[in-house]
């Protein structure tokens, strides 16, 4: 199973500067790599965050309760050194893998300003969730709306980057069969997914038609024992084609309490 | 003159009054005889409890010190109860101060093997336990639930912002509250447009959210607190649950002891406590080893392990310990370091126990020399002593020398009875110079050098040369050569009544014997082989000797041995060259002329004489002032030479040879250089003992004999050390047929007489001796001096009255 090159195919990297989408840029730009495509990095300035440091009584409330006054200066400055940040390692990881790379700063509405941009893009791989947080281990607002919006593929980074073990769900649809390549491009130690989970005996007699990757362990699951087989096995990057999406996404509020990796493929 | 005849000059060793044919029929013997002074000390200071008494052991180097204190130790210990097994462990109080811990006797090893076996079904169970399903579900479950907590009241925070227009946004800075319009934070100019009421109200509505955020934010720290609380409870009982059983097993097998148990509750609760560490510390090794080398190597053995620094489990009574190396450290203990990545680290399992450390309960010996030798050993000694508690520490601690972090073991309590070993000389230095010291060691066992040559000891010597032979395996000896050795014995004391103690060179001189049997592929050791053993240690030793000998013979050294000479005697003198002595003759002469009475000491004058040697010379003015001048001053000058003497002399034994060259030279008479003459004198004309006579005897015999025995030589010797000869037996034989003489003189007028062939006079009522004695001839050269020197003070006094012509 392999994904065909598209010419002119964009990966775009939806950046804020923190841990996570800088774990999402290195896969990003890894993709974009294997799958020579271009890699567009994007920091949005969220004009929300602009509009409150402009209020007159604006105050941030620290992680350690601390009061402090926002004034718009303070927020321009944080705003311009993330966006600082967020292209030099768009610029580090374009240079390092010889990429065709481009990175825009835009100011606006985060949901919005992605949204559009990811409907010119044919994978957009973003942080799990923002500067969010810490404790909070719950999928971002903009992850959450990039899934719900169904427009490309989305690879949801979390801390600490793509990591292994890694785990495909195969349902035997088309999306599917992408989900099986892409995953074998995202796994950087060999060209198979090291796990199948195929829902059903007829997506597991499908995937044996089609040829099962020789290294690829099969686990025939049906769609309620999933989560927990996904759960005990400890993956850390999970490989879903949208396809299934709605099979589990009453389970996707346990799946987000993992410190996990979701690649959701169109 | 009384001349001793040959049987007088060696006292002979009788082999048939020796019960055995060989030593091979002398099954159990002492190895030790004649010292009943230092056994009585020994058993008073063993049997006295009492921590201060302690014993000095001193005495001459081989005398058999060391193997008769071992020896009556060893038998004292046997009814001794065995002491505790010494043992250090982890303080988990205090890591730097390792807990002791003593058991009874032999019990520490198995338990320490027991304990290491425990750490590893602990570590098992442990792991087990923190991998079941049940505690990951219950840790999940408690993870959970703090989780849920912050980001539910979140979530309701936000909700309550929300429905009162608010959105609570993620800022760089942290989260900021603002109005909304729509899904949209509110603009500045929009906010401003809005009346004041409005305004108003939004800013309320922000300033109690944000308090209440604070509020969640505060309580986070809280829940976290509670949070770890619950898992260390939920380690705690899963932990204790796991590896109780483990212990209790442990714990019932020493259920007597409760320093035992003490220690398994204290790993209880450790391990209890920190479960996960405990996990950690069993997979961890020590930093810089590469790879696991052994379970010792474990951290967790290292930290839960035993270190056993003394296991008395081999021992049947109370240890009695030798400590051949008293260095601070072998005495005291030390603590050891590994280097690991640069630095040096130690913990409890690099405590090392010292000589006091296994001789708690007992006694230990040691060498004073040796501790005294050796830095701070003997402060040490002494401290552990005092204090009776046993430290161990490095150097630089125990001198304040170093500040940095290291072990403070718990101290030992100390119990132990010390015997110091050391030479007569020692002991009275360290009781002269250490105030201390008497109050520690207050047993002397004064170990004498000499025994009495009683027919009982004869015996018992022979036992202990059968001892000795059996000891290193040696032929058997037969009884002559039992007898010859006691003969020799009696030489070695310089006392024919006497017998010499010192066993390791009797031991040496057996061996010497055997060894001499090897060449000539003897059965068995006979006088023969003794005999040669004997000239084999004078032979290799006497080349000194041998070369002096010869410049006489060659009259390089002027030494007459017949004819007679005025103002000449024949002195017999001693050299020792280690443990070599040997007798040398020397030539003494004296000239007198009118002077102011004095007697010019020329060896005194080039400070080659020593004090005694003066001593002896003045002894002698005052001599011949009191016995010839009592009437007039005392007008001569005599000068004394040791002719051809050319390095120091010492001692007063050559005093009477002096007197004879001096009352020789004064009256003119000459004296007979057949014979030599030895022995001090005393202010009366008596003539006193000496020491060395065997060896000034056989000296001069040696001369004679080379240059042919004439019949008329001898030496004259003082009649007190008669009882001192055991003389060469080829001097004996000599004597025996009356190729030479060994008389034994009283009085200087008897050996004056006989030197000269005058008799020496007795002196009258007048003051005055018998015309043509030797006194007579004495006092009228003294005389005649004395008026010579008047008339001439007179003819000075007249020539001084007249004037000058």
């Amino acid at each position: 199973v392999t994904e065909e090159n598209k010419p002119g195919s964009i990966v775009l990297a939806a950046i804020d500067a923190s841990p996570h989408s800088l774990a999402a840029l290195d896969s990003a730009a890894r993709l974009a790599s294997r799958l020579h495509a271009e890699l567009r990095g994007m920091y949005v300035e969220d004009i929300d965050l602009v509009r409150i440091a402009e209020l007159p009584f604006a105050r941030a409330i620290t992680s350690l309760g601390q009061s402090q006054r926002l004034t718009p200066e303070m927020m321009l400055r944080q705003l311009n050194r993330h966006a600082a940040l967020a292209r030099s390692a768009v610029q580090a990881s374009g240079t390092r893998g010889n990429l065709s790379w481009s990175f825009s700063v835009v100011r606006g509405s985060v949901l919005r300003e992605i949204a559009e941009a990811a409907s010119s893009a044919d994978l957009v791989a973003i942080g799990r969730r923002g500067w969010s947080d810490s404790t909070a281990k719950q999928l971002g607002s903009v992850a959450r709306a990039l899934i719900n919006s169904g427009t490309s593929s989305v690879l949801m980074v979390a801390e600490g980057g793509v990591r292994d073990p890694l785990a495909v769900i195969y349902d035997g649809s088309a999306s599917s069969d992408r989900a099986l390549a892409l995953a074998a491009v995202l796994d950087g130690n060999g060209s198979t997914a090291r796990t199948i989970f195929a829902i059903g005996t007829a997506a597991a007699e499908r995937l044996k038609s089609a040829g099962i990757p020789e290294q690829a362990h099969v686990t025939t699951v049906d769609s309620q024992a999933l989560l927990s087989r996904i759960q005990r096995s400890g993956v850390r990057t999970l490989v879903v084609p949208s396809t299934s999406l709605a099979e589990f996404r009453d389970s996707l509020a346990l799946l987000e309490q993992k410190n996990l990796s979701i690649f959701l493929v169109k | 003159m009384p001349e001793l005849d040959s049987e007088k000059l060696y006292t002979v060793c009788d082999p048939s009054s020796l019960d055995f044919e060989t030593t091979a029929e002398i099954s159990d013997a002492p190895e030790v005889i004649g010292q009943p002074r230092a056994v009585e000390a020994l058993a008073f200071g063993v049997e006295l409890q009492g921590d201060d008494y302690n014993i000095f052991a001193l005495g001459p180097e081989g005398v058999g010190r060391r193997f008769l204190v071992e020896h009556y130790l060893q038998n004292a210990a046997r009814t001794r109860p065995k002491p505790a097994d010494i043992c250090y462990i982890y303080n988990p109080t205090d890591p730097n101060k390792p807990r002791l811990l003593t058991l009874p006797g032999g019990v520490a090893t198995g338990l320490k093997q027991d304990v290491l076996r425990l750490i590893e079904d602990i570590a098992v169970a442990i792991a087990r336990a923190f991998e079941s399903e049940e505690y990951q579900s219950r840790l999940h479950d408690l993870e959970g639930e703090f989780q849920a907590r912050p980001a539910r009241h979140f979530e309701e925070l936000r909700e309550s912002a929300k429905s009162q227009g608010i959105a609570a946004l993620q800022t760089p800075m942290g989260v900021a509250f603002a109005p909304l319009k729509g899904d949209e934070v509110l603009a500045v100019e929009e906010f401003q447009k809005l009346d004041a009421g409005q305004r108003e109200r939004i800013t309320a509505i922000i300033e109690q959210l944000q308090e209440q955020l604070q509020k969640i934010l505060r309580q986070v720290g809280r829940w976290q607190k509670e949070l770890q609380e619950k898992i260390r409870s939920l380690n705690n009982e899963v932990a204790s649950f796991a590896i109780g059983p483990l212990i209790d097993e442990v714990d019932s097998k020493y259920v007597e002891y409760s320093a035992v148990q003490n220690y398994l509750s204290s790993i209880k609760s450790d391990i209890v406590e920190h479960p996960k560490e405990f996990l950690q510390l069993h997979e961890g090794h020590p930093a810089g080893q590469s790879m696991l080398t052994s379970v010792a190597d474990r951290l967790s053995t290292r930290r839960y392990g035993i270190n056993v620094l003394v296991d008395n489990g081999g021992l049947s009574g109370a240890p009695v310990i030798y400590e051949n190396h008293p260095t601070y450290e072998n005495l005291v203990g030390r603590i050891e370091h590994i280097a690991q990545m640069g630095t040096l680290i130690t913990d409890f399992n690099l405590i090392r126990a010292g000589a006091l450390h296994r001789a708690n309960g007992g006694f230990l010996v040691l060498d004073a020399r040796k501790v005294l030798q050796m830095p701070f050993a003997w402060e040490s000694l002494k401290r552990a002593l005092e204090s009776r508690r046993l430290r161990v520490e490095s150097m630089g601690q125990a001198m304040s020398l170093v500040s940095t972090v290291s072990l403070e073991p718990e101290p030992l309590p100390l119990s132990v009875k010390v015997v110091l070993i050391g030479d007569p000389e020692l002991y009275y230095l360290l009781c002269r110079f250490d105030p201390e010291f008497g109050g520690l060691f207050k047993v002397s066992a004064d170990f004498d050098d000499q025994t009495e040559r009683s027919p009982d000891n004869q015996l018992k010597f022979g036992r202990l040369i059968a001892s000795l032979a059996r000891k290193h395996r040696l032929r058997v000896l037969n009884r002559a050569a039992v007898a010859r050795l006691i003969e020799h014995s009696s030489r070695l004391a310089g006392d024919a009544q006497r017998l010499d103690l010192s066993v390791g060179d009797l031991s040496d001189l057996i061996r010497e014997s055997n060894y001499e049997a090897d060449k000539t592929k003897s059965l068995m050791i006979t006088e023969a082989e003794v005999q040669r053993a004997i000239d084999g240690r004078t032979f290799r030793a006497d080349r000194i000797r041998e070369r002096m000998r010869d410049a006489i013979l060659r009259n390089t050294i002027l030494m007459d041995t017949d004819g007679q000479a005025t103002g000449q005697v024949n002195g017999l003198s001693v050299l020792q060259l280690g443990r070599f002595a040997f007798g040398q003759p020397v030539r003494i002469t004296a000239r007198v002329r009118p002077g102011k009475g004095e007697i010019i000491d020329i060896e005194r004058e080039v400070e080659l004489g020593g004090p005694l040697h003066s001593k002896g010379v003045l002894i002698l003015s005052a001599f011949l002032g009191a016995r010839y001048s009592s009437d007039f001053a005392l007008a001569l000058t005599a000068t004394l030479v040791f002719e051809q003497s050319y390095s120091g002399v010492e001692g007063d034994s050559a005093s009477s040879t002096e007197l004879y060259a001096l009352l020789s030279a004064i009256s003119g008479v000459p004296i007979r250089q057949s014979l030599a003459v030895t022995g001090s004198v005393n202010q009366y004309g008596q003539v006193q003992a000496i020491g060395g006579v065997n060896e000034k005897i056989e000296g001069f015999f040696d001369i004679c004999a080379k240059r042919g025995l004439t019949g008329s030589q001898g030496v004259l010797i003082p009649a007190a050390n008669v009882k001192h000869l055991m003389v060469r037996r080829d001097v004996v034989q000599a004597v025996r047929s009356g190729a030479f003489h060994v008389y034994s003189v009283e009085t200087i007028d008897q050996g004056i007489e006989f030197l000269t062939g005058i008799p020496h006079g007795a002196r009258d009522a007048s003051g005055s001796y018998p015309q043509g004695t030797i006194g007579a001839l004495v006092q009228h050269r003294l005389r005649e001096m004395a008026e010579k020197q008047v008339a001439f003070a007179k003819a000075l006094q007249a020539d001084a009255e007249r004037g000058p012509s």
